[in-house]
């Protein structure tokens, strides 16, 4: 017999399927995350993407026109970024099931077409690519990210229901 | 498997159906980590109370504690264990049962 089948079978009073009902509806109703930890983890997530875009759109902005100082004043801002975003996530005193599921997949696919996009700019590099096409590059590379920050709200709406 | 061993009560957990401990429990079920002070809140009991309950939780191997700092502030961290989610999902199957749903 297992060490849980030996702890149970020592029960005598067993809950009445009353005490059973109340005890499984506060199961359903335990709320733990409140809407400024959901607000600190979108930000954060969406903030993610939106930097990872920026750093794309400097990285082009900067180096298209051979202006390595101003690529690296941008990694600086990148870095600074990534770390006030770092602490707005620790703001958030609970994190609710499934966030690190759905940050995960927002950031690995973010950072998958962030590479993809800065090695396609800068193998055409004569004529280098345009603004707009650069731009519509990034707003693609944030999405996954932005995506991911819309997905944790829509969950916390959903379980709060 | 005899009926016996398919009644409810095997799968009840003594641990877990204390009612201070189900409610930290069924709390942490629902996140991948809160802070100490968040459960303290959500559970209504004082400090002491939920150390004590979540360190027997702990030696159970259900709930694991991190410690750690933000900034300067010390803070603690609590979440459910892969056992210890195992077992709640168990008594909460019982707890069904009981309740004949």
């Amino acid at each position: 017999m297992s060490d849980t089948q030996n702890r149970s079978a020592a029960w005598s009073d067993l809950p009445t399927p009353d005490q059973a009902r109340a005890a499984l509806a506060e199961a359903t109703s335990a709320h733990v995350v409140s809407r400024r930890d959901i607000t600190a983890l979108t930000v954060f997530v969406g903030g993610v993407g939106v930097i990872v875009a920026a750093i794309l759109y400097l990285s082009w902005a900067t180096l298209s026109v051979g202006n390595v100082a101003g690529f690296a004043a941008s990694m600086g801002g990148y870095a600074a970024a990534l770390g006030l975003l770092l602490l707005v996530k620790a703001r958030a005193a609970s994190v609710p099931r499934g966030f690190r599921r759905i940050y995960n997949i927002g950031f690995a696919t973010t950072m998958t077409l962030y590479v993809a996009s800065i090695g396609w700019i800068f193998a055409h590099q004569s004529p280098w690519p345009t603004a707009s096409l650069v731009l519509a590059l990034c707003i693609v590379t944030a999405l996954p990210c932005l995506v991911a920050a819309f997905v944790v709200q829509a969950k916390h709406r959903v379980a709060r229901r | 498997m005899t009926d016996q061993q398919q009644h409810a009560r095997f799968h009840l957990d003594e641990l877990i159906h204390a009612p201070v401990r189900f409610s930290i429990v069924a709390a942490l079920a629902k996140v991948e980590q809160a802070e100490f002070s968040v459960v303290r809140d959500a559970v209504q009991v004082s400090d002491s109370v939920l150390s004590k309950q979540v360190s027997l939780l702990e030696q159970a191997g259900y709930v694991d504690v991190k410690k750690g700092y933000v900034g300067k502030r010390p803070r603690t961290w609590l979440s459910l264990s892969a056992a210890g989610d195992a077992a709640f999902q168990r008594h909460l199957t019982a707890l069904r049962l009981i309740a004949g749903d």
